[in-house]
């Protein structure tokens, strides 16, 4: 017998589980129609016409296909659907071959009823001489039949002879090998009475295949089962997405008030910053000049002003990290160094810076160069921080033994103040922070003029007359610091 | 030299440059003591400090242009911000540079006692 898990095993529930299966899409018992088991007997209940003409290919095709031995007793109606059906699978050549028998189902009961019941003896010969007509030359063939008198004598009003004739043909298997397949429709249990014997019906087979509606139903409830399971898992997945977006709108809230509250505590550290450097340095301005005043008049005693140049030396120290933090705080907070610019020579202020140097650092050999034209729109006060913080970087960091070179050189658009000094390169990893706030390199040894603002200050100031400054450090030429200002207008002659 | 300075020890400081610069300095804590002192003592520059309580430079300086008999006194604004200056004013940047000063006092003194230490 056949393990197929699609139609119903009778006997047994018609709503017993084992009539579906798992994504059935189809009319259930199209396997088992395929191939179906020898010997089996079994039942189809149907609605529409066309669905039994349909499970009737399904049961001949692959028959037609194998070889197998077909016998159909039905109407003329049926008979013209199933060849309808069949056209084009060769039942015309079958039928020609003898594969495929049609015969009358009127015609084929009258040869064994008597008195309204299927006579026993009779049916017996009957079906022996089909079977024996039909199997000719064929013996070891399997045989498909297809029957529908039971269904005729159901419409007629005999329903105790279908039931008997079922029986008859279940005792006929006993002798002959057959897959015989039963066609009812269903509309004649809906009759009063009629529907207590539908499980006599079904009790005389070894198979059901249910109502395509019943297919349908059972389709419609897993359906129904699916969809309220997807529903379900649809649903915690809203609820789960909702609590993602939930959190995700509260990290987000917590993100903005932490940015808020950096942004704040950044603008008050900057503000604080430059009020505290406004308000330091003119009380610092006013020990500084008093300190000076002291020593212009020489109202320090000879011993004593060392001491005082020494206070006044920490002040002008103390004045240049406040100068620098004020350009800290307008670079980053208040739209940028403000430049005042009138067209000028650039020369002079180059050559006092490398002057003071020079002066300043006693046996620091710094030489310096003028070409072309270096009449630019400069903030002279400015322009000097830019010359002072670079050579004053380079004296920082170069070697002691090797001389600082500036250069300034005038082009047709720029003037461009070059700076170079020998000794260690500066690490390839700093080299594209060097104008950061407080990216310091390694510091010599010894006291440092600076908060590490000089470089970006420059920078900042360069770039508020629409310049900027380039670097670069290698061992063989040394550190260069080039910082090019535009000329903006041609100088008056 | 009229200096206009709230804070008292700035204040004696210019009042001591001044002096060293050869001149004599008169002093006021805010614009409306300078006001009351011009309207005695016609100086050859006023130093004037911008924020100040009382009346504050801008102010100050407003009125020396809006008074014909002031107007044509030289000032200086002495401020750690020039872009706060009036429009047009000169400026002293703090931290007041000595010989800055001394060269504001050499370019506008009528009576010539400047400049002695410049040379």
């Amino acid at each position: 017998m056949t393990s197929a898990t699609n139609v119903i095993r009778f006997p047994s529930s018609p709503t017993a589980d084992e009539s579906t299966h798992a994504g059935a899409h189809r009319h259930i018992g199209r396997e088992f129609l395929a191939q179906p088991a020898q010997p089996s007997h079994f039942v189809q209940f149907y609605e529409e016409e066309e669905t039994l003409f349909e499970m009737v290919s399904e049961f001949f095709v692959p028959g037609l296909r194998a070889g197998d031995r077909l016998l159909v007793i039905a109407t003329q109606a049926h008979r013209d659907g199933f060849m309808r059906r069949l056209g084009a699978s060769g039942s015309d050549t079958a039928v020609k071959s003898g594969q495929l028998t049609l015969l009358d189902a009127r015609e084929t009961l009258s040869k064994f009823m008597v008195d309204g019941m299927p006579d026993p003896d009779r049916f017996r010969s009957v079906v022996a001489g089909l079977i024996s007509s039909v199997k000719r030359g064929h013996p070891e063939a399997c045989l498909r039949a297809y029957g529908e008198m039971v269904d005729l004598l159901w419409r007629d009003g005999h329903s105790d002879a279908a039931i008997r004739l079922e029986e008859l043909w279940n005792d006929a298997g006993q002798e002959h090998s057959f897959a015989l397949f039963c066609a009812y429709t269903v509309g004649n249990f809906y009759k009063e009475g009629n529907g207590s014997r539908f499980f006599d019906v079904c009790r005389n087979h070894t198979h059901v295949i249910p109502t395509e509606s019943f297919t349908r139903a059972k389709t419609l409830e897993k359906e129904i089962a699916h969809r309220t399971e997807l529903e379900e898992a649809l649903r915690g997945a809203l609820r789960k997405r909702a609590q993602v977006e939930e959190d995700l709108r509260e990290c987000l809230r917590r993100e903005q008030d932490a940015r808020a509250e950096a942004e704040a505590a950044i603008q008050f550290r900057e503000l604080f910053v430059g009020m505290l450097g406004h308000d330091l340095r003119n009380p610092l301005n006013t020990m500084l000049n008093t300190g000076r005043l002291l020593l212009m008049r020489n109202e320090v005693v000879p011993e004593g002003r060392g001491r005082v140049e020494r206070l006044i030396a920490s002040g002008v120290r103390m004045q240049r990290m406040i100068e620098q933090l004020l350009d800290l705080t307008r670079a980053r907070l208040a739209g940028g160094i403000i430049v005042n610019r009138t067209f000028q020579d650039a020369d002079p202020i180059v050559a006092k810076i490398v002057s003071e140097t020079r002066i300043a650092h006693d046996g620091r050999e710094v030489t310096y160069l003028r070409q072309g034209d270096c009449w630019a729109s400069i903030d002279a006060d400015r322009f000097e921080q830019i010359a002072s913080n670079l050579i004053g970087n380079a004296i920082t960091h170069g070697s002691a033994d090797k001389p600082v070179r500036v250069m300034l050189s005038g082009g047709a658009l720029a003037v461009q103040l070059s700076v170079q000094n020998s000794g260690e390169p500066i690490d390839a990893q700093l080299l594209p922070h060097i104008f950061d706030p407080f990216a310091r390199g390694e510091q010599p040894k010894g006291r440092s003029d600076g908060l590490g603002l000089g470089l970006f200050i420059a920078e900042r100031i360069a770039a508020a007359h629409g310049g900027g400054i380039d670097v670069s450090s290698s061992t063989d030429t040394g550190t260069i610091f080039e910082a090019t200002i535009p000329k903006h207008e041609r100088p008056h002659k | 030299m009229l200096v206009v300075e709230d804070e008292a020890d700035a204040r004696e400081m210019m009042r001591e440059i001044v002096e060293m610069g050869g001149c004599t300095a008169t002093l006021a804590a805010n614009g409306v003591e300078a006001l009351q002192v011009l309207a005695s003592l016609r100086p050859c520059l006023i130093v004037i400090d911008l924020v100040m309580p009382v009346m504050n430079g801008v102010t100050l300086i407003e009125e020396l242009r809006r008074q014909p008999a002031l107007a044509q006194i030289p000032f200086v604004v002495a401020t750690s911000a020039p872009e706060r200056a009036p429009a047009g004013a000169p400026v002293l940047t703090k931290p007041i540079d000595m010989k800055a000063l001394w060269g504001w006092m050499q370019r506008t003194c009528r009576c010539t006692s400047a400049a002695p230490l410049l040379a």
